[in-house]
Formats: structure tokens, C-alpha cells, sequence
């Protein structure tokens, strides 16, 4: 380069700051995911879900036979078969709606007392039905009050119509 | 053609290949998608296939031709197939982003977001004082944002997200890799616009300055096409008014903080790189932008829940709180560049314009350079050259602009092209003030 190689540099010292500014924002997402998702908690258990029913709110059981896909208007909930899990274990169930918004939960507690029947999905605050999407349900084993492992998970999808 | 300019444009052939099949990839996925709509799919498509026939016959002409003229029939054919490929993603995303709602409010949705994007687009042309980008250019990227990087996106994250939560325990871990993944992706299918600009486009592409422009023109295009998409989905869920707050946060709060602020920190990359003598320095300043925009993308997705919204009328305040203070710092980053890009330009720029003027060359005047070193002073001249002055003046000053400009990247070893080029310019620019007269 010829002329004045010089007048660009500060330009270029600048962009690399932003470099270097993005690899701390990358190192601090990094520890996030560490401290959500820490290494070395498999266990190797595994919990097993009946399947997700068709819910009766005011009976407050399950219905009919297991089901991938339900409709807006038709409330469901998984049942886990909580034995299945060692008892001792801290255990919670959740389920998320599309916009990853927890929208039902069992827990947390010991595997060997937990008696939920059913886990149902609830409406959001002011709806009347459920939002369309995929909703993910996870069996999640506890430590220190955060959830570390999936133990079970299924996913269903609620119609748009 | 040089061998920098050879190596360039073997790259931007290489990018745009395998863009192509990512792109072939991504209709194929669409197309298994969206299978219940084959048939307004194929009607809407046949502008599209008429296109590609064009090209085809124009393309085969080429071949009957002596070299001199094939490469004008190669280019039409080039153009048309272009052109093409854009109309059918443009259908796909048309299907794919605003089917929830329906066409209805799939139309008024874009209608309502055209205004303001064209007032963005206004702003970011605005940018560069000395030389404003082609529109032509800027409309390109604008294209490209809307519908090119968002096919190249949707069936990417996707694929990602799915496997994140078949894997991952679901909650600020998974929130942060779906971030990520949304950074990562979209950004580079919005740089790579301004990557070819920067390899094929070199003659417009001056400094950082230019990339900004062209960075922010794609991000704004791709924030077009994601508020209808997301003003659709939530109108199907909420009603049309979820659906205006969504229009405001996109494109009135959000306009130039959110996508437009970091693809223009990826053409700030690569602006710099443009200037920059070696191949390690480039590819740094390159990376340099590119990882800005991930990150920032990244901070705004994964760490929004920092910043919960309360209720009532102080969300209101809160949510633009919370645009300035999460976006913010990153479009501050942006003007820095841009401001200290503009400097670099504008000093230079009065130095090669004084050094032409005492050239004796004839191409600017000594009395010229204050009048063409500022942007009102140029326009206070064009006003007073009277209606029909206005333009012919706008075009004698572009030139002379435009050559000031060669003749720096000239000094500073930037330039493919060869001197007798400079030298043509000179005397367009004589021309143009002959027959001002």
C-alpha cells in the first residue's frame, strides 16, 4: 500500500474491538449455556410417559387414547408413570408452548411421592384456547433447585384449525 | 481482467454456486411444506418459470453471437435468471411467512411496513455524503435481505431448533443455543449479500463507509419480510392489535437498531477490509464484523429475558428502554465506524480534488474543490444553476466526485482498474461540462 498506510488504521483497530467485544459476548453465552446445561449430569435414568390424552378439566382425568396432534379447543395432558424414575431422584415435569413459555408443570419433588395422575397444559391468561404450535413436555431431574437432565420428553402438535 | 480481479470473481462464482443449491435445497424443503397449496404455488411460480425460459433462449443466443456482443446476451441471460430465482423465492416466502393469516392480512401487513422501510432505506442512502450507492445497488441488497436471506434461513434454523430441543434441557441453556443459532444463520445469509457486492461490485464498493450502506440496505430488507411474517402469526393468534404492536416494535422502534445495525457492522467488516493492503489484515477486519453482528444478534435473542416487561402503561417505556439499552450500544458502534469512515472519505476527497484542480487537467477547476468538498455547498450550486442546471450539474459533480475518489484508491494501491480508465473519466467529465456549456 502506498500513500498513507496509516489513516486506516484506526478504522481497522476499531473493528477489531468489535471482534474482540463479540468473543466476550460469545464467552458469556457460553458460561450461560454451562450453567443451565452443566457437563456430567447424565445419570443414564430414564423416565417413561404414558402418552399425551385428551384432558377432562372438570373430571380432571384423561380421556380416549394416546395422541400426537389435538385441536385448539381440546385441552390435553401427558401421563408419566412416575414409578418408572428411581425414587430418591427430584423430579419435575413441564410443559412448554410454542413460544417456549411454560404452560403446565408438575413438581418439583421426590419420583416415589409424586402422585399427579395427569400433567395438563393450561390456557394462557385471557384465551380461551391453546395456541397453535408444537408443545414440548420434559420429565427433568432436579439438582439444587435447577433442572439438569431430560429424563423423558415427547412433543405434540396443536392444529391451527 | 487483472488476477485480483479474476480471483474475486471466482469466489463470487463459487459463493453464488453454492448458495444456489442451499437455495434449491430450501425449496425443495418448501415445496414438501407447503404441499396442501401446490396449486396457487405452481400459478404464482409461472412468472418465475416464463423468467427462466427467457434466459434460456436469450442465454443460448449468446453462443450465435461474435465474443464482443455474447457478453451482452450473457448478461441479459444472467439478469433474467437472477430475476427469476428471486420472483420464486419471493412465492415460497410469500407461502411460508404469511400463510397463518391469509393473504388479506398478509397484503395489508406489507403494505403497512412499506413506508416505513422506504423512509429507512431513504436514511441509510443518505449516509454517504460524497458518493451515494446506485440505487440499483441498494435495492439489490434491499431484495436480497427480504427474500434471498430469509430461503436461506428458515429450513437452517429449523433443522437447528429441532435438534436443540430433541437434545437440550429446555429453558436459558436451550434459549442461548436457539440465539445462537438465529445469529449465526441469519447474519451469514445477510452478510454474504454485501460479501458478493464487495467481490463483484467493486467499483461502488469504495470504503467502510459504503459497506455500512449496503449492510444496513440488506438487514433492512430482512426486517421487512420478518415483521409481516411475525404481524401475520400473531394477527392469527392475538388479533390485529398484537399485530400493530408488532409493526411498531419492527418497524418504527426497531428499524434501524435491531437487523439493519448488524448486517451494517458485517459491511463495515468487510468496507474496511476494502482498504486494507494485506490478505490476513482483510480476512480479519472480515471476521472482525461478521463475529460483531453474531454477537450482537445473540445478546438481543438470548438475554431479552434480562429485561422483563411489566404491566400497564409503563411497559410502554419500558420496551423502548429496552430496544436502547440492548441494541443501542451496538448501533452507537456503527455510527462511530461510519462517522470516522466519513472523515477519512470527506479528507481525502478535498485532497485528490485540490490535486486534480492543479493538475491543469481541466477536470476540476481550482475555484471547484470548496464547492465539491461539501455536500451543501454542492447542493446550494445545483439549486442555483435553475431547473434544467440542476441535474446536468448533479451529474458533472458525481463525475468529478468519482474521479477524486479513483484517483485515491489509485494512490492507495486499490484500484484494478487501468489508468487509461481514469484518464476516460477526465474526459467524460470535460464532455459534461462542454455541453453545459
Amino acid at each position: 500500500m502506498s500513500g498513507r498506510p496509516d489513516e486506516i488504521l484506526p478504522l481497522y483497530r476499531a473493528i477489531k474491538l468489535v471482534g474482540a467485544l463479540a468473543i466476550v459476548i460469545f464467552l458469556a453465552g457460553g458460561l450461560e449455556f454451562l450453567s443451565f446445561e452443566p457437563p456430567g449430569q447424565a445419570t443414564g435414568a430414564v423416565a417413561r410417559i404414558q402418552g399425551v390424552y385428551a384432558y377432562d378439566s372438570d373430571s380432571k382425568s384423561v380421556t380416549g387414547r394416546p395422541a400426537g396432534h389435538f385441536s385448539r379447543g381440546q385441552p390435553f395432558a401427558a401421563v408419566v408413570d412416575w414409578s418408572s424414575i428411581p425414587s430418591g431422584t427430584e423430579v419435575a415435569a413441564r410443559w412448554f408452548d410454542s413460544f417456549g413459555e411454560v404452560v403446565g408443570q408438575a413438581g418439583p419433588g421426590d419420583a416415589g411421592t409424586m402422585t399427579e395422575a395427569a400433567v395438563p397444559v393450561a390456557l394462557p391468561k385471557g384465551l380461551k384456547q391453546n395456541i397453535p404450535g408444537t408443545y414440548l413436555f420434559v420429565v427433568e431431574r432436579i439438582s439444587h433447585g435447577q433442572p439438569v437432565e431430560v429424563l423423558a420428553r415427547r412433543l405434540v402438535e396443536v392444529e391451527r384449525t | 481482467m487483472s488476477t485480483r480481479q479474476r480471483g474475486r470473481y471466482q469466489l463470487a462464482l463459487l459463493l453464488a454456486g453454492v448458495l444456489f443449491l442451499a437455495l434449491v435445497a430450501s425449496s425443495a424443503l418448501d415445496y414438501l411444506s407447503l404441499d396442501q397449496i401446490p396449486n396457487r404455488g405452481a400459478l404464482l411460480g409461472l412468472p418465475a418459470v416464463a423468467l427462466v425460459a427467457g434466459a434460456t433462449w436469450v442465454g443460448l443466443r449468446a453462443f450465435q453471437h461474435q465474443p464482443a456482443d455474447r457478453r451482452r446476451y450473457e448478461l441479459w441471460a444472467g439478469t433474467l435468471f437472477a430475476l427469476a430465482l428471486l420472483l420464486w423465492l419471493l412465492v415460497l416466502d410469500v407461502f411460508v411467512f404469511t400463510q397463518e393469516a391469509g393473504p388479506q392480512v398478509a397484503a395489508l401487513s406489507a403494505l403497512a411496513c412499506l413506508p416505513p422501510t422506504a423512509f429507512g432505506l431513504w436514511v441509510v442512502h443518505r449516509l454517504d455524503r460524497e458518493e451515494k450507492e446506485p440505487w440499483r445497488l441498494v435495492l439489490v441488497a434491499t431484495a436480497w435481505g427480504a427474500i434471498v436471506a430469509t430461503s436461506l434461513v428458515i429450513w437452517a434454523e429449523s433443522l437447528f431448533q429441532s435438534w436443540a430441543i430433541n437434545s437440550l434441557v429446555p429453558g436459558p441453556g436451550l434459549d442461548a443455543t436457539n440465539a445462537f443459532s438465529a445469529g449465526l444463520f441469519e447474519e451469514l445469509a445477510k452478510g454474504v449479500a454485501v460479501l458478493l457486492l464487495y467481490l463483484v461490485m467493486r467499483d461502488q464498493f469504495h470504503d467502510v463507509v459504503d459497506g455500512i450502506v449496503y449492510g444496513a440496505a440488506v438487514g433492512l430488507g430482512f426486517n421487512f419480510m420478518e415483521s409481516i411474517g411475525y404481524m401475520t402469526y400473531l394477527d392469527s393468534l392475538f388479533g390485529p392489535t398484537a399485530a400493530g404492536f408488532q409493526w411498531y416494535h419492527r418497524q418504527v422502534l426497531d428499524l434501524f437498531f435491531g437487523h439493519a445495525t448488524y448486517t451494517a457492522l458485517v459491511g463495515a467488516g468487510i468496507g474496511i477490509a476494502r482498504q486494507l493492503p494485506g490478505r490476513r489484515q482483510q480476512a480479519l477486519a472480515i471476521a472482525c464484523g461478521w463475529l460483531g453482528a453474531i454477537a450482537a444478534h445473540f445478546a438481543w435473542d438470548a438475554w431479552l429475558t434480562f429485561f422483563p416487561l411489566g404491566t400497564g402503561a409503563i411497559t410502554l417505556i419500558q420496551v423502548h428502554l429496552r430496544v436502547l439499552a440492548m441494541n443501542g450500544p451496538f448501533t452507537a458502534v456503527v455510527l462511530v465506524l461510519l462517522v470516522m469512515g466519513r472523515r477519512i472519505e470527506g479528507r481525502n476527497l478535498v485532497r485528490q480534488l485540490a490535486l486534480e484542480a492543479d493538475s491543469g487537467a481541466g477536470a476540476v477547476r481550482p475555484e471547484e474543490v470548496s464547492v465539491l468538498a461539501s455536500p451543501a455547498r454542492r447542493l446550494r450550486a445545483r439549486l442555483a444553476a435553475g431547473p434544467r442546471g440542476y441535474f446536468r450539474l448533479g451529474r458533472l459533480q458525481r463525475a468529478q466526485i468519482a474521479l477524486a475518489l479513483e484517483r485515491w484508491h489509485r494512490e492507495r494501491d486499490e484500484l484494478d482498474l487501468p489508468q487509461e480508465a481514469e484518464q476516460e473519466l477526465r474526459g467524460r467529465i470535460l464532455q459534461l461540462r462542454s455541453a453545459g456549456g
